[in-house]
């Protein structure tokens, strides 16, 4: 079905509070993932996978494992890197600002590609950004260069199961030089490349993920009775 | 476009203290910067055609009318679809499943397949799907009293009693006016692409317009068809007197709290107004334009009736200033400083009502300094997160900025009294009372002094433990802050914004919220049903389609009932 932008940011937006994210959360994820959605990134599906891993959501403070004047390297011990995209970004841009560039690193977290919408609201700081991380089966690279809302992204598949510190995600910022996803190698090949904006009017989307997205907004509701009916709206609401 | 901060004559502007407070923005009125009127200009100035190119209505006035606008850069359609609504359907809630007309606002044409399926979609509302090429979606019901009234008089050849329009101003009442994006329709970013609809809510309220034409139309085809040797069509002065009324409830309140840098831009714009207007050298011609707007709004004042209580005190004590006012003012001497004495008599001598319908009055003024801060109000919403900020600059900023949310007593039940939420029931929001009521666990998030206290302590403590910290060190440790510290960095740099009231306070009157936002629309003939519930009228006293072209004074704010020569005698 297609749907209107306000309509991805309401949906998420209440869908997050369902599950018990904060306020803040909620509204970075709701632009996030239109801003995905837009980009032809498919926010929603990202959204949907990302649901799965989150009925185990913890509120736990993020661990900074180490920080200096160009680095940063935080633990999100498990939760969704909404909970610190911000902090990391933005902290990320001002060191890079400062000290011409920058690399943050956000281990153990997931809804990984989520950050790529946030970047887009650093795209006038005249800074370069490349992103990557990897899961089981792929590494994901995308790259946003100075001035540019819209990633240019490839996805590459990896010959054998990932290893090691694999629920990172990493994100060098630059002013000075803007790195490009390798364009061929031996043991790779690019298998997806979205770079095109999605076309106005409407933004398409999985009917069965819109459905489900639904039901989970429907957790912020109030089961409505007949005294809620009669005087949570102003009694004499229905005058004629 | 930026949002206007503390710096831009700033001096010049009332206290933010007084221009947010809760009682000051709920005794708002309609002014030459309300939507109706910025779009009504715009409309005169730049001759827009509205052309009918379909009118299938039967007697009863049930069937299809579809309007076709021509701007200068683009054209649009109308479509309306007005059905039979049993009367035990007809609610003016948002729980309602049914009206007695439903509309579009589209781009472009609309083509057979299209009308087919808007025919099965648009009656549904919430319940229908829409496409980007649908700009506006709304309904109304049908003020049935007037309805009958207008349709006897007219049908005998006769002029309605003008005092049912005084009492109420409509034939229609709309119960909700959809745009960006809500139900697939177009995103507001849409609009941006053309001059016609880039001011928030202009595209919604000149649907609200054409609908008030329809009205005209449909009445008169209505008359025609029960009595078509006597029937006479609605006498212009009439016309312009009829408006189209709006039933609104809690929907419309969490928007001011959700939208503060929306809520800056239109403050900050009828502040700088006034301070613009104030600072006008007064003469001759000015003082007396200023008294017969005076006069013409207190008779629009006493022509407003209400059953509710309060209101009608309010109103009641309103009227009196005004008396007082006029009496103050025609003992002046014209010269420069006067409209800056008539603030400050005004600030000190009469109540919140009348201090805000003086502002209203000024702004009428000065048309070359007001009208171009009606196309600046709008602004790109979002907070981005100052992550460098340091700890003690994050403090000083809460301390001094929100003050007034740190100095509620919030441990008090009484302030914590209701909670807002959303019900099941076609999530219409509503009032609950915590003590009393189940729901509050999920209740929205309407607090922002609660949220800013808890903040302030929390910063606080860790502040203690690493005073040399930055705000996203702080976040990263206490994650569930960061909305609110992003709102309040962001509201930091505006001059106005932030509703200075605890919501959940017992004494909270939700319909302050509510007046606060339709002034803005423009509306008139405030008429509360209870302190959650209120009707409006808009678009009473503007240009027919029919004067669009023609010599345009724009000044048909607080409109007053025409006095006709052969109104219908009995009513």
């Amino acid at each position: 079905m297609r749907v209107s932008l306000n309509e991805i940011q309401v949906i998420c937006r209440k869908a997050f509070e369902g599950i018990g994210f904060a306020p803040g959360d909620c509204d970075d994820a709701a632009e996030m993932i239109a801003r995905l959605q837009q980009q032809g990134l498919d926010g929603i599906g990202a959204l949907k996978k990302a649901l799965d891993f989150l009925h185990d959501e913890v509120d736990r403070p993020i661990e900074t494992c180490y920080e200096d004047a160009t680095q940063l390297t935080l633990d999100a011990h498990g939760q969704s890197v909404l909970r610190c995209a911000a902090q990391a970004i933005e902290l990320g841009v001002g060191k890079a600002l400062r000290g011409g560039s920058a690399l943050i690193r956000v281990r153990h977290c997931h809804n990984r590609i989520l950050l790529l919408g946030y970047l887009a609201r650093c795209a006038g700081e005249g800074l370069n950004f490349c992103v990557y991380w990897r899961d089981a089966r792929q590494e994901l690279v995308a790259t946003f260069s100075a001035g540019n809302t819209h990633p240019a992204l490839r996805v590459y598949d990896l010959p054998q199961p990932a290893q090691g510190d694999e629920q990172s995600i990493n994100v060098l910022i630059s002013r000075h030089f803007a790195l490009l996803p390798r364009l061929s190698a031996a043991d790779a090949a690019p298998t997806l490349e979205f770079s095109q904006p999605a076309a106005a009017g409407g933004l398409q989307v999985n009917d069965e993920v819109w459905a489900q997205l639904k039901k989970l907004g429907e957790r912020v509701l109030v089961e409505s009775t007949e005294e809620s009916r009669r005087r949570g709206a102003g009694e004499g609401s229905d005058a004629r | 476009m930026m949002s206007h901060t503390d710096t831009d004559t700033s001096s010049a502007l009332r206290p933010t203290a007084r221009v947010m407070d809760l009682e000051r923005l709920g005794s708002h009125f309609q002014s030459r910067l309300s939507f109706v009127r910025s779009s009504m200009r715009r409309m005169m100035n730049e001759q827009w055609r509205i052309q009918r190119t379909c009118f299938d209505l039967d007697a009863e006035g049930f069937g299809t009318a579809i309007y076709r606008i021509d701007t200068a850069s683009a054209h649009y359609h109308c479509v309306i679809f007005s059905t039979y609504l049993p009367p035990e359907k007809r609610s003016d809630r948002v729980i309602a499943d049914q009206w007695d007309v439903s509309f579009v606002l589209l781009a472009g044409d609309v083509d057979e397949q299209q009308l087919a399926d808007l025919r099965r979609n648009v009656p549904l509302q919430e319940a229908g799907r829409f496409d980007s090429r649908v700009l506006v979606l709304s309904r109304a019901n049908r003020s049935l009293r007037n309805f009958e009234r207008f349709l006897e008089a007219l049908a005998e050849g006769c002029q309605p009693d003008p005092r049912q329009l005084a009492e109420v101003g409509y034939l229609y009442r709309t119960t909700a006016v959809y745009g960006n994006g809500k139900f697939g329709i177009a995103d507001f970013s849409c609009l941006q692409g053309t001059a016609d609809f880039t001011q928030p809510f202009s595209a919604q309220m000149f649907t609200v317009y054409l609908l008030r034409h329809f009205s005209i139309e449909q009445i008169e085809h209505m008359a025609r068809a029960r009595n078509p040797q006597r029937a006479v069509g609605l006498d212009p002065a009439l016309q312009r007197y009829l408006g189209v009324g709006n039933s609104t409830g809690l929907g419309m309140a969490p928007f001011l709290i959700n939208h503060p840098q929306l809520v800056n831009q239109w403050l900050w714009a009828r502040e700088t107004a006034l301070a613009q207007v104030v600072a006008q050298a007064a003469d001759l011609p000015h003082a007396q334009r200023f008294q017969a707007l005076l006069l013409r709004a207190r008779r629009h004042l006493q022509q407003t009736s209400t059953e509710d209580q309060r209101q009608s005190g309010i109103d009641q004590q309103t009227l009196a200033d005004l008396e007082q006012l006029a009496e103050w003012f025609a003992g002046q001497s014209v010269n420069a400083g006067l409209w800056s004495r008539l603030q400050a008599w005004a600030e000190v001598n009469v109540g919140t009502g009348c201090q805000e319908l003086l502002v209203s009055l000024l702004l009428e003024l000065y048309p070359e300094q007001v009208d171009p801060l009606a196309e600046q109000m709008s602004v790109n919403e979002g907070f981005r997160l100052n992550a460098e900020m340091p700890l003690d600059e994050l403090c000083d900023l809460i301390e001094t900025k929100y003050r007034w949310a740190l100095d509620y007593d919030l441990s008090d039940a009484e302030a914590n009294h209701f909670f807002w939420y959303r019900s099941a029931e076609k999530e219409e929001p509503r009032l609950g009372e915590r003590a009393m009521e189940p729901g509050a666990e999920k209740e929205m998030q309407l607090g922002i002094a609660h949220n800013i206290q808890r903040c302030h302590r929390a910063l606080l403590a860790y502040r203690e433990q690493h005073p040399r910290q930055l705000t996203a060190h702080f976040l990263l440790a206490l994650p569930q802050f960061k909305g609110t510290v992003c709102r309040l960095q962001g509201m930091a740099r505006c001059a106005f914004g932030e509703i200075r009231a605890n919501l959940m306070d017992r004494g909270m009157l939700p319909i302050h919220l509510l007046r606060c936002k339709l002034a803005f629309f423009g509306a008139g003939k405030f008429d509360p049903k209870s302190s959650r519930w209120v009707r409006i009228t808009l678009f009473q006293g503007a240009p027919l389609v029919s004067e669009i072209g023609q010599p345009f004074p724009d000044d048909w704010n607080f409109a007053v009932m025409p006095e006709l020569t052969n109104a219908a005698g009995a009513l």
